[in-house]
């Protein structure tokens, strides 16, 4: 599967960034195809752009055509600035919800101190969590109150570790130069590529990896490309006309 | 191979199936080893019960005496009587390992299934036989029949690791029949480790399997329509036999990478396959002697996910027909087996499963070489004529030892 990671990986370090560079190691061994997409141009992601406000959120509509899952993490300036207001704030999420539905499947990794004012309970956030298809929060407080405040399955809520071990490579092929003991050598690889595959498994789904699982939203397929193409239009429709009351609201008063 | 000596020994054989369509190990080794020493100049017999099906003990076969290959079979109606709430009762705590008083233990052993008639018969007529092996330990014919005449009484427990095997009765009665015949050295251990008073004339004979003139795989392929490659489970279906820790992992395994392996089934038991895996878990059912063995050299590997195994004789049979294995670890027989000869893969869990078939399907030469190994091995350890050798051994000692 064609994964795209947006958030800060590193360099520079830092727990959360690690995580996310740890979780596209997994998702590489158990071979999809992943890219990362960083704010910040320091870092070793396959590109870096300003990833803030309903630009991103079309730059993330845009890229939905090239990848079928997106594990994007919220953290501070991602995907709305410290300074946005109220307005832009929920015109971005909106915004940032349309594009997330036009993926196969979607994670929202909000695993750090919030970024967003009002938090993981604010109203922005309830369309990005009705959207997701896997929510991975920092602490059990948090996955407490998502599940509560907006009505999520417990099983699409997660909690993530700060880390956890990466796992290491392992040599390809089933070549036996011991021709004493074969079985010895051949049962190392074994055990060398199920360690792997399992340390793989458990970095995917520690850290909220939904990735592999059979798609459940109907927006899959070319016909879903359509529906979901309809969706996002209507997701500007609806933000416009908001837009458009709370300017006329403004004037009256 | 020179006769023994001891040839005109009398040996009764008890074992509670015998027969056409029985599928289990112990009833296969205890046939195979009466018919192995009738060849051998012994008069054998079989004591048995009508039954054929291990689940409900149901008189199958007609009672009486006949004669199957140079052996005397001896049939006993079998008879299922008392409360079902009680036997299931007994039976959870006997599962749950609970501490039981000898008359509970029994009481439990006759809730299963009785053969009175088989128990009179041994009162009566066992001083006519020099030696009475019973197989395996956990059944009425064997708890009931080793009391009549211990001095002259063998058992081939058959030993697993599980609560059954935990009773005082199994103890008592190891510790005081003539010898015991343990089928492989982590089954010897076990024994002593479940029995401390282990009868003192006991050892480890093995088992064996018939080595087939040849093999014809592409027919058995083409006979029942098998066009993809495939690895095979041989034995009952059933839980104690690891079959759903088995679909567990080849679900898994097929759903993680391409396996090219459909699962290919032969034996006894519902299998149930879930209808997901429907299109790759064929089942072939019970299959007749004669086309076992290409079963076996049709496959890729055989499977073995059992951990409740004494001998596993379908190890052997795959081995024999060039075939490797993959075999649960959690088996301590066929894990002893794969080390010792070095022909066989043993797996933790469902990822190493998978890496096994991953193996299979990619490093073909390699797993040959371990087949070869393993047909190695069991030419060296378990032909007939190596086990029957090691069974007149303990038996001649043990009719040596007493006066006739």
């Amino acid at each position: 599967m064609r994964v795209l990671i947006v958030g800060a990986v590193p360099p520079p370090g830092g727990d959360s960034g690690l995580a996310l560079a740890e979780l596209a190691i997994a998702l590489l061994a158990e071979g999809h195809d992943v890219e990362l997409l960083s704010p910040d141009n320091r870092s070793a992601a396959h590109r870096s752009a300003r990833l803030q406000g309903p630009v991103f959120a079309l730059r993330l509509a845009w890229l939905s055509r090239r990848f079928e899952a997106i594990v994007l993490h919220f953290e501070a300036g991602l995907p709305v600035g410290d300074r946005a207001g109220r307005l832009w704030r929920a015109a971005t999420l909106t915004l940032v919800a349309a594009a997330l539905r036009m993926f196969r499947e979607s994670t929202v990794r909000f695993d750090g101190a919030s970024p967003i004012p009002g938090g993981i309970g604010s109203r922005g956030m309830g369309e990005i969590w009705s959207v997701a298809t896997h929510v991975v929060v920092g602490n059990e407080e948090d996955q407490n109150e998502v599940v509560s405040t907006w009505g999520l399955p417990e099983e699409r809520v997660t909690v993530a570790p700060a880390r956890v071990a990466s796992p290491v490579a392992v040599p390809r092929g089933w070549a036996v130069k011991d021709a004493a003991d074969p079985r010895t050598e051949v049962l190392e690889l074994v055990r060398a590529r199920a360690a792997h595959a399992r340390a793989a498994r458990a970095a995917r789904v520690a850290l909220g990896g939904a990735i592999g699982t059979p798609p459940a939203s109907p927006f899959t397929g070319e016909r879903g490309q359509a529906v979901d193409a309809v969706a996002f239009t209507r997701a500007v429709l609806i933000l416009g006309r908001r837009l458009a009351a709370r300017i006329s609201a403004t004037k009256t008063s | 191979m020179a006769r023994k000596t001891s040839s005109h020994a009398r040996i009764a054989f008890v074992t509670p199936r015998y027969g056409p369509g029985v599928v289990g190990g112990s009833e296969a080794v205890m046939g195979e080893a009466a018919r192995g020493l009738a060849g051998r100049g012994y008069a054998v017999e079989v004591l048995t019960t009508c039954a054929r099906s291990h689940f409900s003990w149901a008189n199958e076969f007609d009672d009486g005496t006949s004669e199957d290959r140079g052996v005397v079979i001896r049939r006993f109606p079998t008879t299922t009587s008392g409360c079902r709430l009680t036997a299931a009762s007994l039976e959870q705590r006997v599962q749950r390992g609970e501490r039981l008083s000898p008359a509970t233990e029994i009481a439990w052993v006759n809730s299963r299934f009785r053969v009175p008639e088989l128990y009179l018969y041994l009162l009566a007529e066992a001083r006519r036989y020099d030696a009475i092996v019973l197989s395996p330990y956990l059944f009425w014919t064997t708890i009931f029949g080793a009391q009549v005449a211990p001095e002259r009484s063998v058992v081939m427990p058959c030993l697993h690791d599980e609560p059954y095997s935990r009773l005082s009765i199994v103890r008592s009665m190891l510790a005081s029949v003539a010898g015991v015949w343990f089928l492989s050295e982590p089954e010897h251990l076990l024994g002593h480790r479940l029995a401390p008073d282990l009868a003192p004339r006991h050892g480890v004979v093995g088992a064996a399997v018939e080595v087939p003139d040849s093999y014809d795989p592409a027919g058995f392929r083409q006979a029942h329509g098998l066009n993809r490659p495939f690895v095979l489970f041989a034995g009952r279906r059933e839980g104690g036999k690891g079959w759903r820790e088995l679909l567990s992992a080849y679900a898994s395994a097929i759903a993680g990478n391409d396996t090219p392996f459909d699962l290919v089934t032969i034996g006894v038991g519902a299998p149930d396959i879930p209808e997901d895996l429907a299109g790759r878990v064929i089942d072939l059912g019970y299959l007749g002697a004669a086309e076992m063995p290409n079963a076996f050299a049709a496959a890729a590997a055989l499977v073995q996910p059992s951990a409740n195994e004494s001998f596993s004789r379908t190890l052997m049979e795959a081995w024999l027909a060039g075939t490797p294995v993959i075999a649960s670890a959690a088996g301590e027989v066929v894990t002893w087996h794969c080390e010792r000869s070095g022909g066989g893969l043993t797996y933790a869990d469902e990822l190493e499963f998978a890496q096994c078939l991953r193996f299979l399907a990619e490093g073909p030469k390699a797993a040959a070489v371990l087949a070869e190994r393993g047909r190695s091995y069991v030419l060296a350890n378990y032909t007939w004529e190596i086990v029957l050798d090691a069974m007149e051994g303990s038996l001649g000692a043990l009719t040596a030892r007493r006066p006739r």
